[in-house]
């Protein structure tokens, strides 16, 4: 067990310092094109004029919020069922990056549906559901630091990230669901997009710039997470030799 | 000068699209300097600590090693 512990995370640094730079130079190339194409290649839509800008920062955004929550669910099981040293890592350092997409998708949603809805927030199934996810995130990095034992705070978000999990199908469909103000998917959805290329363009590189950002971050978290179990190793020893 | 105006005022949509835009910035940029800064803080304080370890067990001389203090 301690020679899986020790034996996995260095082969993990390894990988991990050879793909950071490529994810850095794709992060960055990705954004720089999203955000080029976006503003100023992309149309203005024909019914919501140049607010749709807002798209494409918010929908990558609630992508992240549901692809980085489905990463934990998936590290949680890892974690509860084979014990993978490195799972309760992946999903502790993604909490507070699926935090802040969703928090960002919240957001940057209130400041498209004011000028196209009238109101910065509807009790409506699609964006309460984002909201409960929002309480997830933050109830799994409260949970995650709520014990002296890393190892039990671990098990009990692994726990809620696999009971919340049912609120991830609910965010998708819910627009299909239920009445709501939030447009149905235009991207993701049975039959193919029915956004027109020029838009699904600057979407795709922000939501693939996400992606990689997501990545990125998570490898250099995992890192420095290892380092401090490393930390915490020489703190007992010296209290050992003490 | 008249094109930046224009781009700025987004069809009047500005005050909307803009701190959207901006937003998003902050909290990215935020991330990633909360990450570097803990990762970064965590690499110095490791090197500090493989430096001081052999230093710690020569300075005492060996009666200060645990092995010693075990067989003494």
């Amino acid at each position: 067990m301690a020679f899986d512990y020790f034996a996995n995370p260095a082969r993990f640094l390894r990988l991990a310092n050879a793909v950071l730079p490529w994810c850095v130079g794709a992060t960055v190339i990705l954004l720089a094109s999203g955000l080029y194409l976006g503003l100023f290649v992309a149309p203005a839509d024909y019914q919501q004029g140049e607010s749709v800008r807002i798209m494409y920062v918010h929908v990558p955004a609630a992508w992240m919020a549901m692809f980085v929550y489905t990463n934990i669910a998936i590290a949680s099981i890892l974690s509860l069922i084979w014990r993978h040293p490195l799972a309760d890592l992946a999903a502790s350092a993604s909490a507070p990056i699926g935090a802040a997409f969703t928090f960002l998708a919240l957001v940057t949603g209130s400041l498209w549906g004011k000028p196209m809805w009238g109101t910065w927030w509807v009790w409506d199934a699609r964006l309460t559901s984002v909201l409960i996810l929002f309480f997830l995130y933050l109830g799994h990095m409260a949970l995650t630091h709520a014990f002296d034992n890393p190892a039990r705070g671990a098990k009990a978000a692994a726990v809620l990230a696999l009971v919340g999990f049912v609120n991830v199908p609910i965010i998708k469909f819910s627009v299909d669901w239920w009445n709501t103000l939030h447009q149905p998917a235009s991207v993701f959805r049975a039959g193919g997009p029915t956004i027109h290329p020029d838009m699904l363009w600057p979407l795709i590189a922000m939501g693939l710039g996400y992606t990689l950002f997501y990545i990125t971050l998570l490898l250099l978290r995992i890192k420095s997470d290892l380092i401090g179990a490393r930390l915490r190793t020489l703190d007992s020893l010296r209290q050992d030799a003490a | 000068m008249d094109a930046f105006r224009t781009f700025i005022d987004m069809g009047s949509y500005g005050d909307y699209v803009w701190p959207s835009y901006g937003l998003t910035v902050v909290i990215m940029a935020w991330l990633v300097m909360s990450t570097l800064r803990r990762l970064r803080a965590r690499e110095q304080e490791l090197a500090r600590r493989q430096g001081e370890f052999p230093a710690r067990r020569n300075r005492g001389g060996a009666i200060d090693t645990p092995k010693d203090a075990a067989s003494s």
